[in-house]
């Protein structure tokens, strides 16, 4: 058995997981900035548009 | 300085913003020390050759498996006694880490076991309860993931890991109550080690490097956690709000 053929086989395999593991730490990250900010657009979009219907309703009733 | 202040999610998150660089330099530069000295200084055994250099990744693998094991432990009597958040996302967040840990672990020790043993595996103590540990941080991650409440999910992986507890003392003593195929301790912190001081050393400055990179991971893994579960929060709003990489994405989480 090559003892040089083990060493590479495990130190590779570590490094290769190691280095999923950080890639799948940045796509989380990422991931949960881009839904953090979904979520404020639609908030800020639900907010538009009842500001916008409770002006158009405020408008009505000067009418 | 009151560190009370750093268990709310608000208030940690821009702290472990602040040393995720350091660990993860300290990883990094530790890591290549220490494969110097693994490969480079340090000779090879005069019984096992060569392959014996697999111990500078094996044991500070083994020994961060069952350490941030430990650590999730801790936390999870921490949630299920106070019900604090940002425990049980730090449970969530080392035990990825700990898994991957658990199975550097389990792998090194076979590629290490053929060559010296004759075989990659044996249901010899040490190693089963090795495997045990990395079922439990799979069942930890799956029951979590599993239900949708998070509270819920919280407390019960809190409980799993309470449970699974148990198994730490048994791997770490397993090569001392029964006669198994693994290795007695080389190091111990009573006994000191029975390595050259030089092969002693390389593992050392390994299992720092070991232990930056999980603290690093968590840290950046629980930031994650932490936008993901309080996305809704108005300083999550400030914090997302500011382009990525401004001053303001670290102190936003200070504000009120």
């Amino acid at each position: 058995m090559n003892h040089w053929l083990m060493i590479a086989i495990a130190y590779l395999l570590t490094f290769a997981t190691v280095a999923l593991e950080i890639a799948l730490l940045l796509r989380r990250r990422r991931a949960a900035l881009r839904q953090a900010r979904a979520s404020i657009e639609e908030e800020d979009a639900a907010a538009g548009a009842v500001e916008t219907a409770s002006a158009g309703a405020g408008a009505g009733a000067a009418s | 300085m009151n560190l009370y202040r750093y268990a709310s999610p608000q208030s940690f998150y821009p702290l472990a913003g602040q040393m995720l660089p350091w660990f993860a330099a300290a990883a990094v530069l530790l890591a290549v020390a220490g494969l110097v000295i693994g490969f480079l200084v340090a000779p090879a055994d005069f019984q096992q050759g060569e392959v014996y250099r697999i111990i500078f990744i094996h044991v500070p693998a083994a020994w961060m498996a069952m350490f941030v094991y430990l650590v999730m432990a801790a936390y999870a009597v921490l949630t299920l006694a106070l019900r604090a958040k940002l425990s049980a996302m730090m449970t969530l967040a080392l035990a990825p880490t700990g898994a991957l840990m658990a199975a550097i672990a389990l792998w090194t020790g076979a590629l290490w076991g053929k060559p010296t043993w004759g075989t990659y595996w044996a249901w010899d103590a040490r190693m089963t309860s090795t495997l045990i540990l990395l079922f439990l941080y799979l069942g930890y991650l799956a029951l979590v993931g599993a239900i949708e409440d998070t509270q819920r999910a919280d407390r019960a992986g809190a409980v799993l890991v309470l449970v699974g507890v148990i198994n730490v003392p048994i791997i770490y003593f397993s090569v001392r109550w029964w006669n198994t195929l693994h290795q007695g301790a080389s190091v111990s912190p009573t006994g000191g080690s029975s390595m050259a001081a030089i092969m002693l050393q390389g593992m050392l400055v390994m299992t720092l490097a070991a232990w930056c990179y999980c603290i690093a991971c968590a840290l950046h893994r629980v930031r994650s956690i932490i936008l993901e579960r309080e996305g809704q929060g108005r300083w999550v709003r400030r914090l997302v709000a500011a382009p990525l990489g401004a001053p303001s994405l670290q102190e936003a989480g200070n504000r009120p």
